[in-house]
């Protein structure tokens, strides 16, 4: 039986004469001696080791039953799937004026009517509700409280639709966290909240000056405020925006934390990356990083996760994802019913695929959705964990989806150094 | 030493069966 495909062997630097073997598919680690894996690979595997590394998807039946899985994989995920997740973009106003926004090309004064919220409710009712699906609504924007009253309006008539189908709904927020008091939460909680996704870009002068109030004042003393005030009512994940010039100094945000007495139990997912481009025809890609595989953001993913880990925050795992412009029952629904397949896209109107009133279009070669499916992507070890990358980067850097964006590069740096961390703390 | 005696340590199982493929949001999730 051989080897899977989608299988790294590192060198085992506790153990000499060892290797550690992590599945990219199965994300399952063993380590044996050297002359287990050359018996693996020439199939004199004893019986109980070739069960245990069958088991973990390591050594396989067929290289070319495997690959065909693959293949497969996503659109079995999206005729398995039973939840539909809409991102509503309420409004593209904000009270925050953050230096890097993607979203400065088109946001403004702008806010979805009670009319489009209407038909909204009615679509995803009639697509999804009436279809058997539960329902997770993420609130985006703009800044999503800044349209409380839609976020209630919204929330109340889907969670009564569902209820009445015993369908499950709940609702997120990716949210600047200036206006998410302890009050404003008591008040969503009631609609199953799930989960507010905020922001902290390093430490306060770090932070300040990338993501100040539109008055220009810094917003760092405000967000941690809410942290401490909301965080046993509602899980909170943390992300944060680093630049090449920057991210050694978010180690500090993570000791100012700890500091203010926002440990580890009280934060949900804690996760770094890199700024990105602004979001259009025409944006300034050197204003950002539009790759996966730039050197230094191999560095610096490496650190941030150590240091994260380091402190007991929970941080990101490497695991079998594809973009989520793939799953068939995720969608962005703008403010004025346009949708999309990706929040960022909203800066390419010609990459709507559709609108709430004429429904969905056929998105499959504007999105370029075959783009993994090619000898080098369905051969390459990081396939499981990738599937072609983020599509925003080709999108940025060559105007339309016309090539995957290569991890490979990044994975040979930086997945043995994951897996080892994940070792350490086991 | 004859390879039924050699043990292989599982250090991880990795993903439950019924854990479905993940979606990954790298461009918009809090990078506004």
């Amino acid at each position: 039986m051989p080897l899977s495909r989608y299988l790294k062997i590192y060198p085992d630097a506790d153990r000499p004469g060892h290797v550690i073997l992590y599945s990219t598919k199965k994300g399952s680690i063993v380590r044996l001696p050297e002359a287990l894996l050359t018996a693996a690979a020439d199939g004199t595997l004893p019986e109980k080791h070739r069960q245990t590394l069958t088991r973990l998807e390591m050594i396989i039946d067929d290289p070319a039953a495997e690959r065909q899985e693959m293949t497969a994989l996503v659109k079995r995920a999206n005729s398995r799937s039973t939840l539909f997740r809409g991102t509503v973009v309420l409004n593209l106003k904000c009270n925050l004026a953050c230096t890097y926004c993607y979203e400065e090309g088109f946001r403004g004064n702008l806010q979805m009517s009670e009319a489009t919220a209407r038909t909204l409710v009615d679509w995803v009712v009639a697509k999804h509700l009436d279809q058997g699906r539960d329902v997770e609504i993420q609130f985006y924007g703009g800044e999503p409280l800044l349209s409380l009253p839609l976020v209630h309006r919204i929330s109340t008539q889907l969670q009564q639709a569902a209820a009445s189908r015993s369908r499950k709904f709940s609702i997120s927020m990716t949210t600047n966290a200036t206006l998410l008091t302890r009050a404003v939460v008591q008040e969503l909680l009631p609609y199953n909240f799930i989960k507010a996704i905020l922001t902290l870009d390093g430490p306060q002068e770090i932070h300040d000056a990338q993501r100040p109030f539109v008055s220009g004042k810094g917003s760092f003393d405000a967000i941690v405020t809410n942290i401490k005030a909301v965080h046993d009512l509602v899980r909170i994940d943390l992300g944060g925006n680093f630049t090449p010039d920057n991210y050694g100094a978010f180690p500090q945000l993570l000791d100012y934390l700890l500091q203010e007495g926002i440990t580890p139990d009280k934060l949900g997912l804690v996760q770094f990356s890199p700024v990105t481009p602004k979001s259009g025809t025409g944006a300034d890609i050197g204003s950002g990083c539009a790759s996966g595989s730039e050197p230094w953001l191999r560095e610096a993913a490496v650190l941030l996760r150590e240091e994260t880990l380091k402190r007991g925050f929970t941080s990101y795992k490497p695991t079998m994802a594809a973009c989520v412009i793939e799953f068939d029952n995720d969608i962005v629904i703008n403010y004025d019913g346009s949708l999309y397949k990706c929040a960022a896209f909203m800066g390419w109107p010609e990459l709507s695929v559709g609108t709430l009133e004429g429904g969905i279009k056929d998105y499959s070669v504007s999105h370029n959705l075959a783009v993994w499916q090619n000898d080098e992507c369905l051969d390459c070890t990081y396939l499981p964990l990738c599937f072609g990358g983020c599509r925003l980067n080709p999108l940025l850097k060559n105007g339309s989806i016309n090539e995957v964006d290569c991890r490979r590069e990044f994975y040979d740096a930086a997945l043995e150094q994951f897996v080892l961390q994940d070792l350490a703390r086991r | 030493m004859e390879h039924e005696m050699m043990e292989v340590e599982v250090l991880d199982e990795g993903r439950d069966e019924s854990e479905e493929l993940a979606g990954c949001c790298n461009g918009s999730s809090a990078k506004k």
